[in-house]
């Protein structure tokens, strides 16, 4: 069973998050219809070993959605920060690059 | 109930003065406080305490501890029954009752034991290979005996009546092991003000040092410790608990035996709890286990390890012999020599090293003990027990056995192998210990953050070094936690003489036959009846990776894990592959550490309680009107109103014809309910709904559809709005909680940028639709301060009003096709505002109805639902393309568009009606061309109802080609049921499909 | 307004809870007469709306989301980033304030003062008996008087508020409170319970 360290409540059991998938792809433009584009944001995955960024939702806590970096061999949660800074949207382009 | 013939007459940690009495297969025996149900079987001579799994081999009591492979028990009786439970690990208490296991007709003759007979020919592998053969049906066929002739205990069958506890624990420090180490550990870390959980699976606390004599200063040293740690308010001692699951994050599962010890558990107490802990810090101080030497008949009652038999004469004060011999490989095993022979006992010692220290050769010489060193037991003789056992010359250098050399006669054999450092729970964080070749051990390597391992699970033989570095690694793990330690953290007032430390060992798991003396089986895994020869075929076999070893002999994969076995057996393959232990590795730990019951898991989570139930407002209003419940999620919703006499399908058709011809009301206060608000509410709404919502106007409400970023449907409801920054959406019972989620994403991953709030508000608010002709009559009848003309309240429309006091909103929203209302109130109002509706109803012949005339209402009416929304379904699929506005693009729109969705085969929506009126269709049915029942078909039926307006079954169902089929009849099979039924094509609105009704 | 039907009422048996006859270690009781409403804002904005609501309310508004601010009757919770619950007597005014405080765009207020059921556990055990299904640290250094949790108990949302030293507030949802209920007090049989009045 993971702790997760929610930015507003603190660490917390597991039970209290939900996943929410891949955060290292992020939605197109709504305005941007290229088939291509979306199915990629939506279908294709990377499969990393060792830190891996995903979104969950504390979903039983303040509801915010996380961006948590953690580690597919350790499980270790390396990092968690709320979902909708502009740092997030910051880290989300260097993990797509690296 | 007989003397204990084999009990002490004074010493040992058991109370005298409460004597108790127990049976073990019937037969009644007496022992004390304080004893196993082993060492209590042993203080009265009973050695046989149950056959073997796979040859009905007799077994005895092999140690003192939850390693136990062989003294396998079943206790209590009905539905406290308790199969496969160590019985050295069973706390005796007065009228506990035991039985033996696994053996037919009876324990002392066991027609089975023909198996053992024959053994040669039940190698690994041999029911596979005899019974699988080419063809499957003779495994099918075989199996069941043999399944009967193999085996431990039988299961419970009746239901568990105890109950059992979850517990949530947080702590700084858990020290896992109440021996000499972690009860050092828990003080140090203790006294610096941490809050410490100290876990001991045993009663008592000391570990080890229980197993000595006992006024020792040992003693004095633990009262001192123990007294210390309760006085700590910050230190919680929990005793009868194992750590059984370590497991990511520093978080550890926990069991604790509260009323194991009990005949039955006390008023209202439960039988176990199971905590989940989570620590900052963890001390393990899990000791260390003897191990086995391998030779023939080494599983015969009377064998038992050394350690255990130290620990019968100086903590139970049973003599579990009268003539001892001890055989051993290390210097350890004379502890209990000399302990056993001060009782004044007959021991002898066979060590297969030659050199034996000369402190040792003294000591014993001095307690009478004969010494036979450079010699090794061959192999043990007797039938039911051991009589006697073969000593040969050993060369330890080569480990080859010589001659035979002598026969001594003994009741009781002890043995030590050498040790085993207990970290599994390390093993379970991923952390493989390393063979050290010098110490003949398996010990830590690599330590995870967090962990320190301290004591004899370091491998350390000195109970002074032990103390010292429980001490040390307590404190270091309160400072880890931000605690400062005082300089003299690590000292305690109570000393003791540090007993004779003893190092030296000979690593041989295994004595090889002796020439000449015929076969004997030789015991790797006890409990599973593995023997050295299984592991020599499944290497011949190539099976050399060990977790394939494992696997094909199943060795360590019964109760005990292999505790007392899986050294030995890698130290048998290394040798045999002549390879280095370290190059075979380990297999791997997982939790749990000990077998525990799956009650305990479960908790209080079984039955009503299995999941929670969400009840509306007006729930009790629905049972006392008779509903019968079905569940949605979490809710329990009304489904029909039976009156006296009328079947389920009787209730929903009579509910929903009087929709139809009067009205009815139904309770939809489990719809999902968001209150969406803020100044770009109509701009998010824009782009999660297919359609437009920007568009609305103030006081009406839209139906909206809203689709998974893949282009499938996801859910759908009415949103209204309410004021120009506020709509009130509504979702499916079912999709309530996805939506939100799925919305919040949205706005706080893709779209932080939106000023938009969301709030469930699916608990503030009671809904009930009220539907027929008569529903504007009825509502209007209540709500006096609303105009209810058509004009002034067209169809989607939004109003509010009061019904009295209770403030209600209304939208004039269908879900049945008829005219219909949908009355919100605030929870608290809702019995209240249902009270009202039903007390007006009467002159207007209103029934209540559930959710099974709602579907047959809404089936009617082709709308879909959650068998039509199902995860594959487009707009399109289900004859909703109009839905999709083409001014905007929306979440899903581009990946509707995908090759996949708009493929003009796919499988889309029509009405089917049975052909006869007398014939009822299923849901799951598969479609398929008139007499072509082959394949996946064409199609699928969704739902299903009787029609009262139709009178006869109607269904929804996807077909491919869809309304291009109208008019034909096809074939719905239902093939578990061998049923063909003959069903039309035909539009999915049945009644009213120019919604006259609805407008009216 | 007439008055609301508590979503315990047919189930709320005040005694003794199980034959366990020692003494009641846990009292339960449900805060029957309580409201609730919900004040949202937006980042840029929410210090400055924390202002005009702690001129209004005449209180400081809560920094973080460990902690609640207690003041007479009334507590308030930072229950996110940008969002806060008031919780009041039931004859408190606290719609009527803040419609009047023209708050605009910067505030949304939805009432839930329906949505949720409250339950004081009080007693030597009560934070025992919580924590049998609450995974929260419930220790004095963790969790000192005015702090709160928002959490989960077998399955069911919760928010936790500690009112006293063996004082506890429990917010459920109203659709769960019979099941909430069910578990709390079967969970209690084993620690001594008594169940008293409506407060």
């Amino acid at each position: 069973m993971l702790r997760i360290t929610c930015p507003f409540c603190g660490e917390r059991d597991q039970v209290e998050f939900a996943y929410g998938g891949d955060a290292a792809s992020v939605f197109p433009d709504l305005a941007d219809a290229d088939l291509d584009r979306w199915t990629d944001a939506v279908f294709m995955r990377d499969n990393p070993r060792g830190d891996h960024r995903e979104f969950w939702q504390h979903q039983h806590g303040c509801r915010q959605w996380l961006y948590v970096v953690r580690d597919t061999v350790t499980h270790e949660i390396k990092s968690t920060l709320p979902a909708r800074e502009p740092r997030r949207a910051a880290a989300t382009h260097e993990g797509r690059k690296g | 109930m007989s003397a204990q013939p084999c009990r002490l007459a004074r010493g040992g940690r058991i109370d005298r003065s409460r004597a108790l009495s127990f049976e073990f297969d019937g037969r009644s025996y007496a022992g004390f406080a304080g004893d196993t149900l082993a060492s209590a079987l042993l203080a009265n001579g009973v050695h046989l305490i149950g056959r073997s799994f796979k040859y009905h081999r007799p077994r005895g009591i092999y140690t003192a501890g939850l390693e136990e492979p062989n003294a396998l028990v079943s206790l209590r009786r009905g539905g406290r029954h308790e199969p496969n439970v160590a019985a050295t690990t069973v706390e005796l208490f007065d009228g506990l009752e035991a039985r033996s296991q696994n053996s037919w007709p009876a324990l002392d003759f066991d027609l089975m034991r023909v198996i053992d007979r024959v053994s040669r020919v039940f190698a690994s592998g041999f029911y596979y290979k005899t019974f699988m053969g080419p063809t499957r049906g003779a495994w099918m066929f075989y199996e069941k005996f043999i399944r009967r002739a193999t085996g431990f205990g039988t299961p419970p069958l009746e239901r568990d009546p105890d109950r059992y506890e979850k517990g949530h624990a947080f702590c700084d420090v858990l020290v896992v092991g109440g021996g000499a180490s972690g009860l050092a550990a828990a003080l140090a870390a203790g006294r610096s003000g941490a809050r410490v959980v100290l876990v001991e699976d045993g009663a008592d606390l000391g570990g080890s040092l229980l197993s000595r004599p006992t006024g020792g200063d040992t003693d004095a040293w633990l009262r001192t410790v123990v007294g210390e740690l309760r006085r700590l308010p910050n230190v919680r001692l929990m005793t009868r608990t194992t750590v059984f699951g370590a497991y990511d994050n520093l978080v550890f599962g926990l069991l604790e035996r509260v009323g194991d010890h009990l005949p039955v558990p006390a008023p209202e107490q439960p039988r176990q709890r199971y905590w989940v802990l989570r620590a900052r810090q963890v001390v393990l101080a899990t000791g260390m286990l003897e191990r086995p030497i391998v030779f023939g008949n080494n599983d015969l009652p009377g064998v038992m390890l050394a350690s255990a038999g130290r620990s019968y004469v100086n903590r139970f004060a049973v003599i579990p012999g009268r003539k001892i011999v001890v055989f051993t490989n290390n210097d350890t095993a004379y502890a209990a020599a000399l302990d056993l022979a001060a009782s004044g006992i007959e021991v002898a010692v066979v060590d297969l090293r030659s050199a034996v220290s000369a402190e040792l050769q003294h000591d014993a010489r001095h307690a009478g003990i004969a010494l036979h060193p450079g010699c090794a037991v061959a192999r043990a003789n007797g039938g039911m027990h051991v009589r006697s056992v073969e000593v040969c010359t050993f060369d330890s250098a080569q480990a080859t056995i010589g001659d035979a050399k002598l026969r001594l006669p003994c009741d009781l054999l002890l043995v030590s192998g050498g040790w085993t450092p207990t970290l599994q729970l390390l093993g379970q964080r991923g952390a493989k210990p390393v063979y050290d070749e010098k110490r003949a051990m398996f010990v830590a390597a690599e330590i995870p953050r967090g962990y320190r391992v301290t004591g004899s699970a370091t491998g350390e033989p000195g109970l002074r070094l032990r103390v010292a570095s429980g001490l040390k690694q307590g404190s270091t793990a309160a400072q880890a936690c931000g605690f400062a330690v005082s300089p003299d953290a690590e000292s305690v007032g109570a000393t003791f003489h540090d007993e004779r430390i003893m190092t030296d060992i000979t690593p041989v798991a295994a004595i090889p036959d002796p020439p000449d003396a015929g076969y004997r089986k030789k015991f790797v895994d006890f409990q599973h009846d593995v023997g050295f020869d299984d592991i020599a075929l499944a290497l011949r076999e190539g099976y050399e990776s060990i977790e394939h070893l494992k696997r094909y002999t199943t060795l360590g994969m019964a109760l005990d894990q292999g505790k007392t076995s899986s050294v030995n057996a890698l130290a048998i393959a290394a040798r045999m592959l002549g390879r280095p232990i370290n190059e075979l590795g380990t297999t791997t730990f997982r939790p749990p550490y000990r077998p525990i019951a799956i009650g305990a898991l479960a908790g209080p989570e079984t039955g009503l309680h299995f999941k929670p139930i969400r009840r509306s407002p007006m729930h009790e209003l629905h049972a006392r009107n008779g509903a019968v419940f079905t569940t949605a999620g979490f809710w329990l919703r009304p489904w029909y109103y039976p009156k006296p006499g009328e079947s389920p399908r009787d209730a929903y058709i009579r509910e929903a014809d009087a929709v139809r011809k009067a009205v009815g009301m139904v309770d939809v206060s489990s719809l999902g309910k968001i209150d969406v608000q803020g100044p770009d509410a109509a701009e998010f709404l824009n782009r999660v709904y297919t359609n437009g919502f920007d568009t609305l106007v103030i006081g009406k409400a839209r139906y909206g559809v809203m689709l998974r970023p893949d282009g499938i449907v996801a859910d759908d409801g009415t949103t209204s709005r309410l004021s120009e920054n506020h709509y009130f959406m509504t979702t499916t019972t079912v999709g309530a909680g996805k939506v939100m989620t799925f919305l919040e994403y949205l706005l706080q991953t893709a779209w932080p940028e939106l000023r938009v709030q969301l709030t469930s508000v699916t608990s503030q608010w009671a809904a009930i639709a009220v539907a027929g002709p008569r529903g504007r009559d009825l509502v209007a009848a209540l709500v006096r301060d609303v105009d209810f003309e058509n004009a002034a309240f067209p169809f989607m429309g939004v109003r509010h009003g009061h019904v009295g006091a209770i403030p209600v909103r209304l939208l004039r929203v269908s879900f049945s096709g008829e005219m219909a209302y949908e009355l919100y109130t605030p929870a608290g109002f809702g019995e209240a505002l249902w009270q009202a509706l039903s007390d007006a109803g009467q002159p207007f012949g209103l029934v209540v109805y559930g959710v099974e005339a709602l579907g047959a209402l809404r089936i009617e009416k082709g709308h879909v639902a959650g068998a039509e929304i199902e995860g594959r379904t487009t707009l399109a699929d289900m004859g909703l393309a109009r839905m999709a506005s083409k001014k905007k693009e929306y979440i899903g729109s581009a990946l509707s568009r995908r090759e996949g969705l708009i493929d003009g085969n796919r499988q889309q929506l029509v009405g089917l009606e049975a052909a006869s009126s007398a014939v009822a269709l299923r849901a799951g049915a598969i479609l398929c061309e008139p007499g072509r029942h082959q394949g996946h078909g064409i199609g699928f039926v969704s739902s299903v109802t009787y029609s009262p307006a139709l009178g006869r079954h109607i269904a929804m169902g996807f077909v491919a080609g869809g309304m291009s089929r109208e008019g034909t009849v096809i074939d719905a099979v239902f093939p578990l049921r061998g049923e063909v039924t003959a069903v039309r094509v035909r539009s999915p609105h049945f009644v009213d499909p120019e919604g006259v009704r609805l407008n009216a | 307004m007439p008055e609301q039907r508590s979503a315990l009422a047919s189930v709320y048996k005040p005694g003794r809870v199980g034959v366990y006859d020692g003494p009641a270690q846990v009292v339960l009781f449900e805060r029957a007469n309580r409201t609730l409403v919900q004040v949202s804002g937006w980042p840029g904005s929410f210090r400055e709306l924390c202002r005009k609501l702690e001129t209004l309310l005449a209180c400081r508004m809560p920094e973080d989301g460990l902690k609640a601010i207690s003041q007479g009757q009334r507590s308030i919770f930072r229950v996110g980033p940008e969002r806060l619950w008031v919780a009041g007597p039931s004859d408190d005014d606290l719609l009527m304030r803040f419609d009047g405080a023209a708050l605009g765009e910067e505030a949304v207020v939805t009432e839930i003062g329906h949505s949720r059921t409250i339950v004081r556990a009080a007693g030597a055990e009560a934070r025992t008996l919580l924590n049998r299904g609450l995974p929260i640290d419930l220790d004095f250094t963790a969790f000192p008087v005015d702090a709160f949790a928002q959490s989960v108990i077998h399955h069911m949302p919760v928010l936790v508020h500690r009112v006293g030293d063996s004082d506890f507030d429990v917010y459920v949802a109203r659709d769960y409170a019979v099941s909430f209920w069910e578990w709390l007090t079967g969970a209690a049989r084993s620690l001594g319970c008594q169940i008293s009045g409506p407060e």
